[in-house]
């Protein structure tokens, strides 16, 4: 007996080490290489709390440690509440959906998650480090898109990738790589040449992305990233989103269209003054309002949650 | 990584072509309108030649110990100093007889002018002020010790009275350093641009602190503009002649006006996060300091106050070009060389101190 409670002992600890070792190795920086998907179900099987789910009706993933958590975040601009107790939980590996009304935090949520507004309370846990407080360490760690198209028009495609990439503390040969790799990602390494005020909404939004993906990111943001583009733009993107994700990046995704959200993401939030008032997947997110009793889309449940109402905020 | 941002901001500057043309024929433009303008005046000046000047003084005052020194001094700067220890001064200056008197009293000194006669009224107010003003390493030097009993003398070594400048050289010369000093008007559309597509959040995600993001704004800056006033000095001196004096100092001192100015222009940019306000402040600013400066009037024979004049650091630096132009050494330079410096090292603090104090705001808003 002792012996058999003796090589338990001995099996676990290893178990314990070979996940931390394989974890930290198979999902650091593995923006553009393919590993993740076969590493991650091995070892989310291995763990218990992992969640089946079908993306885009084609891939099952599973997902385990929460990469991003808040905990009662707050955001109050003078008297008002601009994000009230928000508490979130994304997993690696995720597409994670966020939905609301205009004025419903979600842009504060993602600026606060960054660092870049600060919290009037609550903590974050961001791949494990309070933004706020370790900053240098987890920032290149992740790259978000704005919504915004933040570039230079004065600046050529590459310049612009350039730019943003070298903050990163990535240069010489690496940084030539990078923009490549980059512009040949969004589809624009043959407009390298070109003036980003030439281009196209949506050239200059496929630009924005790979401003932000040069350094190889293992979170991303996307901020409302297909505003105002067409068909084709906003439909590369969502591949690109989806690609990224299957190459081992966790996505973090803000839109007003429905079906965009329902199509790429693994689990959406939906928020409302501040706060989220539902979270699961599209199924359900529909369930909760229909009881599963008749077919009712994503915006339907939007708006059964949120309200018909104009949202009018300043 | 600081060094890609600084490449960046560089060619986003190359590229305004509207801005640099500004920059490169703006004080080309001005020299040639402001020379021509006060060409005639400052031919004036030029001509006065000797004249006559009537004096007298109150028994007792300092000036009295000190009356041959300052006879001698205007002598070798063509002032001729005639006692008239009864006269009427107003009737001996309307008579024509003088072409001014002045009546040096214990505590002030009056100066009576021709009004046909303004030029060697300006040049005798000059040279009054410049003998009270002047201080040590000066020909005309005041004995500190006794100047607070008032009981001090003055003692001539060489009265380094400022020759007639010509109107080329003058405005030649001061309006590149006023030109110098709005400097960080060539970096606007770079922080347009960033404020406008919402770069500054990019930014914020990134390890960059508020002195590197600074610096990448300043060097490019402080570039561009030198390149600028080099090339529109080069197209000056060719197109009007103008004598520099000793190269090395006055590119040095010009180069100071630069990297002064952007750092102003920063700091208010940093203070305001606005453009437009920047720009608002910057060329009144500039134009104020300009004004008190001798940018516009010429400081030699303007009537502004000294203390005015000497809190403008624009007139330091003016006085200082121009005396290296015309006399070929100036007591001015050390003066404005610890006045930019200085302008340069707090309004860079001031700045960085703004930006970081803008986003720990920005954040707890």
């Amino acid at each position: 007996m002792l012996y058999i409670q003796y090589s338990l002992c001995i099996w676990l600890f290893y178990f314990c080490i070979y996940v931390k070792y394989d974890f930290s190795h198979t999902y650091n920086r593995s923006f553009f290489t393919s590993v993740y998907k076969n590493k991650s179900a091995i070892i989310s099987l291995e763990r218990e709390n992992y969640i089946n789910k079908t993306i885009a009706g084609e891939r099952k993933v599973f997902m385990s440690e929460v990469i991003l958590k808040t905990k009662d975040l707050t955001k109050k601009y003078q008297s008002k509440t601009v994000v009230d107790s928000l508490g979130l939980e994304i997993r690696k590996g995720e597409i994670f959906g966020l939905l609301g009304p205009n004025g419903a935090g979600k842009s504060t949520t993602m600026n606060m998650v960054c660092a870049i507004t600060r919290p009037t309370a609550g903590s974050i846990s961001l791949l494990g480090i309070n933004p706020w407080k370790q900053k240098k360490e987890v920032i290149h760690r992740i790259g978000y898109i704005p919504q915004e198209l933040a570039v230079h028009g004065n600046l050529k495609a590459w310049e612009n990738v350039e730019l943003f990439t070298s903050l990163y503390g990535i240069k010489g040969q690496k940084l030539k790589e990078a923009i490549e790799k980059s512009l040949e990602y969004v589809g624009l390494l043959d407009k390298r040449n070109e003036y980003a005020k030439n281009f196209s909404g949506g050239m200059k939004r496929r630009l924005n992305i790979a401003c932000a993906i040069g350094h190889n990111p293992e979170l991303l943001f996307f901020d409302e990233p297909t505003v105002g583009i067409d068909p084709q733009s906003r439909n590369f993107i969502l591949e690109k989103i989806k690609e990224s994700n299957k190459n081992g990046a966790t996505v973090v995704y803000t839109s007003h269209y429905m079906e965009e959200v329902e199509a790429i993401c693994s689990r959406i939030a939906i928020m409302d003054n501040g706060k989220v008032i539902a979270c699961g997947t599209s199924e359900e997110l529909k369930r909760l309002v229909t009881n599963g009793d008749k077919d009712i889309t994503l915006e339907e449940v939007f708006l059964t949650l949120t309200g018909k109402q104009l949202r009018d905020y300043i | 990584m600081i060094w890609y941002l600084i490449k960046n901001n560089l060619k986003l500057m190359f590229r305004n072509k509207a801005i640099l043309a500004t920059m490169v024929l703006g004080p080309v433009f001005v020299i040639a309108m402001l020379s021509s303008a006060f060409d005639d005046l400052m031919k004036s000046y030029e001509k006065a030649g000797k004249f006559k000047a009537g004096y007298q003084v109150e028994g007792g005052s300092f000036w009295e110990n000190n009356m041959e020194t300052i006879k001698k001094a205007g002598e070798e700067s063509g002032i001729i100093f005639l006692e008239y220890p009864d006269g009427n001064p107003e009737e001996l200056v309307k008579s024509g007889i003088l072409s001014g008197f002045v009546k040096l009293g214990n505590e002030k000194y009056t100066i009576y002018e021709n009004e046909d006669k303004e030029t060697e009224g300006i040049i005798l107010e000059y040279f009054f002020s410049r003998c009270l003003k002047e201080s040590a390493g000066q020909a005309v030097q005041l004995k500190a010790p006794g100047a607070a009993s008032g009981n001090f003398g003055i003692s001539l070594q060489k009265l380094d009275y400022m020759p007639a400048v010509n109107a080329s050289d003058y405005y030649g010369i001061i309006e590149m350093v006023y030109f110098g000093f709005l400097g960080v008007i060539c970096i606007a559309n770079v922080f347009i641009s960033e404020k406008k597509n919402g770069i500054i959040q990019r930014f914020q995600i990134t390890s960059l602190s508020c002195f590197k993001l600074y610096l990448a704004k300043w060097i490019p800056a402080v570039a561009i503009m030198a390149s600028g006033i080099l090339a529109a000095s080069v197209i000056s001196s060719v197109l009007f002649g103008i004598h520099w004096g000793n190269l090395v100092i006055s590119a040095i001192l010009v180069l100071l006006v630069i990297m002064a100015g952007i750092s102003f222009g920063l700091m208010i940019n940093a203070i305001f996060k606005n453009m437009a306000v920047t720009v608002i402040i910057l060329f009144t600013s500039t134009f104020f300091m300009g004004f008190f400066g001798g940018s516009f009037e010429t400081y030699m024979y303007s009537r502004l106050p000294e203390t005015l004049k000497n809190i403008s650091p624009v007139y330091h630096v003016n006085r200082a070009l121009v005396e290296h132009s015309c006399m070929g050494h100036s007591g001015y330079t050390s003066s404005c060389i610890l006045y930019f410096t200085a302008i340069i090292i707090i309004c860079t603090v001031i700045a960085v101190l703004a930006d970081w104090a803008g986003k720990r705001g920005k954040g707890r808003r």
